[in-house]
């Protein structure tokens, strides 16, 4: 009797046991890794019951020292779960340390692993601008688009120039330290050297351009190119373009052509230009007012070669006056801009004429 | 009737608690307005006497003035200490203490609170010539308080005002020898000085280094003057160089502009000089040795006596008696054959490894020092030692 109470008992206490050894494997932390999910990046704690979130935990990238402060971040409850979106992303392969404040789990420490993302995609370079396959000779700079971060520091490696007999390019571009991304490290400006390109510099002199009029030319951006998750592009990217007489005009909107839209429409206003302009600047630099100056709330869109540019208004247009505003740092291929040819020597330029045109009325009926 | 001293008492306890100059504080920031900071790096710090805080943003191309609502005067003359800051920084931001980069340190002179400008960042890309704003920006920024605690300070929603800093350098236009783009150096070091801000970097001009002078509160006007320097240990005037750091002092009556160059020239400009879009040379007072980057220039009292203290990349702290600063002849000829160190006289301190310094309170000096150990550690120096 009194044995079978024992094992009874005993049972009991293996069960209960084996019930808590499980409840810390099946741990009530986890990281969201659902892209989708609001809340991916977060460690979130499930069942929560305590009171104010700040308390439910802590987390450190190693195990907490004397004096090791704890990751900031900000905590949030939803459904009984505590989430915790640290300030900086957590770093793929790592592991972080959490510490509970409940009670019933004081003194653990528990380590979560953050995994190299599984699915990864390899990194893919979506645009290249400008997008025409022809170049001015004395094209400035050109922008790589990708379709995620990509990795700094490289950039000079990996991209290069060719022409039609195979043969490279001697340093063509602006080698800078520091590369030009955007904030997202998706975008990617590169200058091809100005010191060769203005006639009459030292390296222009002693180098000559980098690119020669009437030539065929490839830009290779080679598959080596990392994203900052450390993959490769999955093939060799290659922009064939030919090269057209330098640029030195100045854009000059007298020349553009508006296609005007009718009252009571959504359609854009259409601008044609006669050359391809610079697509960065494009998006900022032009926009549409109301006779009293007020902005037209819209989107821009950028036509094929950049030689075009499209106006919607998120509202149909109302009959009236309209001005097209032109920002004078407006640039075409070659870096010229509304207010100065890239290629003007400064005394020269003292003596330039007329102020740019920066307006361009027009009537919707 | 007798007052109770328990009322002197509660008074003296008031009054020691309430905002200093709380007057001049109002009428500072009643401009300000509750928003986004929207700074594109934290380039450098500076506060004002009234715990107003000054961020210049090179790439931005602007500065901003805070209120970081922090203005509980803090009497204490006792030190600050705190080991291995990069390590604590490390853990906040979920990375190593080589993945976090400190870009520029300043005091509340009214709170003591600490604050940094840091970044999340790869630190082994440091270098003699790689300073903190070349590897990339500061977009964080942190309080340590008295007793050792880090917070972060909000910027999404604060009282701030912001100024342009006039025909500031253009970004993609060119780099440094560096090989960072000019535009890092569009803003290099900024300080406030009764009513007016001070911001030296590169501008957009012929003569690229400029000294902008501009009021505060900000938009009544800004000036600005491109300078000159004669750099001894490259023989030559310069004016593409930005200034590195500036301090602005006043001797016998007139207010100046001290600042240091890289490579070291120490130089005086007369405040009454900085007037609208001139060009100036300035007065190169001693030469302090090629291959190094100043970092910051402030003034404390050692026993009662004025002194100039300077860190530097690579050099030990540089002590400078300003007594000596209005005798010193202009230097204006090349550093002779084994000459390495020229011009006002200069004492170099027995330190190394300081690069950011402000003043503490009255009695200390802070320091951010790489020490033996390797530790990057927060301390003080007593002023009567320096």
């Amino acid at each position: 009797m009194e044995s079978k109470w024992s094992l009874f008992f005993f049972l009991l206490i293996l069960q209960n046991t084996a019930v808590v050894v499980k409840a810390q494997k099946t741990s009530r932390f986890q990281l969201v890794s659902e892209e989708n999910d609001p809340y991916f990046g977060t460690i979130k704690l499930t069942n929560y019951t305590g009171e104010a979130e700040e308390k439910a935990f802590l987390v450190f990238p190693r195990p907490p020292q004397q004096g090791d402060p704890a990751m900031l971040g900000t905590f949030e409850t939803k459904d009984s779960s505590v989430y915790f979106r640290p300030r900086f992303p957590f770093m793929q392969g790592r592991t972080y340390w959490i510490k509970p404040r409940l009670a019933m789990e004081e003194d653990s420490l528990i380590t979560l692993n953050i995994p190299q993302k599984s699915k990864l995609k390899a990194p893919r370079l979506t645009k290249i601008y400008p997008s025409s396959d022809y170049w001015p000779a004395n094209q400035l700079k050109f922008y790589l688009h990708f379709d995620q971060p990509m990795e700094l520091g490289k950039a000079m490696e990996y991209i290069e120039i060719v022409d039609e007999q195979g043969k490279k390019v001697e340093a063509p571009f602006l080698d800078m330290g520091q590369e030009l991304w955007d904030v997202n490290q998706e975008q990617l400006t590169i200058w091809f050297d100005p010191g060769r390109i203005k006639t009459g510099l030292i390296p222009n002199r002693q180098y000559g351009p980098p690119l020669l009029e009437g030539r065929q030319y490839q830009l290779r951006i080679s598959r080596k190119f990392r994203s900052i998750t450390g993959l490769e592009m999955e093939k060799d990217s290659i922009k064939h373009f030919e090269t057209q007489p330098n640029d030195r005009k100045q854009p000059d909107p007298a020349t553009w052509e508006l296609t005007i839209p009718r009252a009571n429409t959504q359609t854009p206003l259409m601008v044609q230009f006669p050359e391809s302009l610079d697509y960065a600047l494009l998006k900022t630099a032009i926009w549409v007012e109301e006779n009293q100056g007020n902005k037209v709330a819209g989107r821009v869109t950028i036509g094929e070669n950049e030689a075009s540019y499209y106006y919607l208004p998120i509202t149909t247009w109302k009959a009236g006056k309209y001005r097209l505003h032109i920002a004078t740092d407006l640039e075409d291929l070659a870096g010229n801009n509304l207010e100065r040819s890239f290629d003007t020597a400064l005394a020269q330029e003292a003596t330039s004429l007329k102020p740019p045109q920066t307006e361009i009325e027009f009537v919707i009926q | 009737m007798k007052k109770s001293p328990w009322l002197i008492v509660c008074f003296i306890a008031v009054a020691s608690w309430l905002p200093a100059s709380a007057s001049s504080y109002e009428e500072l920031t009643k401009n300000f307005t509750f928003g986004k900071v929207a700074a594109q790096s934290l380039s450098v710090m500076t506060f004002g006497p009234e715990g107003i805080l000054f961020i210049g943003d090179a790439k931005g191309g602007k500065v901003f003035a805070l209120d970081l609502n922090d203005r509980v005067q803090n009497t204490t003359t006792e030190g600050f200490g705190m080991a291995d800051v990069e390590g604590k920084l490390a853990s906040l931001l979920g990375t190593d203490a080589k993945g976090v980069i400190i870009h520029d340190l300043a005091v509340n002179p009214i709170s003591q609170n600490l604050y940094l400008t840091v970044s999340r960042s790869d630190a082994n890309q440091l270098g003699f010539w790689k300073t903190p704003n070349d590897i990339t920006n500061a977009n964080i920024l942190l309080r340590i308080s008295p007793d050792g605690k880090i917070t972060e300070v909000d910027l999404s929603n604060i009282n701030h005002n912001k100024a342009n800093i006039p025909s500031v350098i253009a970004e993609g236009k060119g780099t440094n020898y560096r090989k960072s783009d000019n535009r890092t150096d569009a803003i290099t070091d900024i300080a406030y000085d009764d009513g007016k801000l001070y911001v030296t970097g590169l501008s957009n001009e012929e003569f690229a280094s400029a000294l902008r002078v501009l009021d505060f509160p900000f938009g009544k006007k800004s000036a600005y003057s491109t300078i000159e320097v004669y750099h001894v240990a490259h023989g030559t005037y310069e004016t593409e160089a930005p200034m590195r750091t500036l301090l602005p002092y006043e001797l016998n009556g007139k207010k100046y502009i001290l600042g240091a160059y890289t490579c070291t020239p120490f130089v005086s400009i007369p405040i009454e000089d900085l007037t609208a879009k001139k060009h100036r040379k300035t007065k190169t007072l001693g030469e302090f040795g090629f291959g190094n980057i100043p970092v910051d220039i402030i003034r404390y009292k050692n026993k009662g006596k004025d002194y100039i203290l300077m860190s530097n990349n690579s050099k030990a702290l540089i002590r400078i008696d300003p007594n000596d600063i209005p005798s010193q002849e202009a230097l204006t000829t090349p550093l002779k054959e084994g000459e390495y160190a020229v011009g006002i006289p200069h004492a170099v301190l027995s330190r190394v490894g300081i690069t950011q310094i402000d003043n503490l309170n009255e009695k200390n000096v802070l320091v951010l020092q790489r020490m033996p150990n390797g530790q990057l550690n927060l301390r003080s120096y007593n002023t009567d030692w320096l």
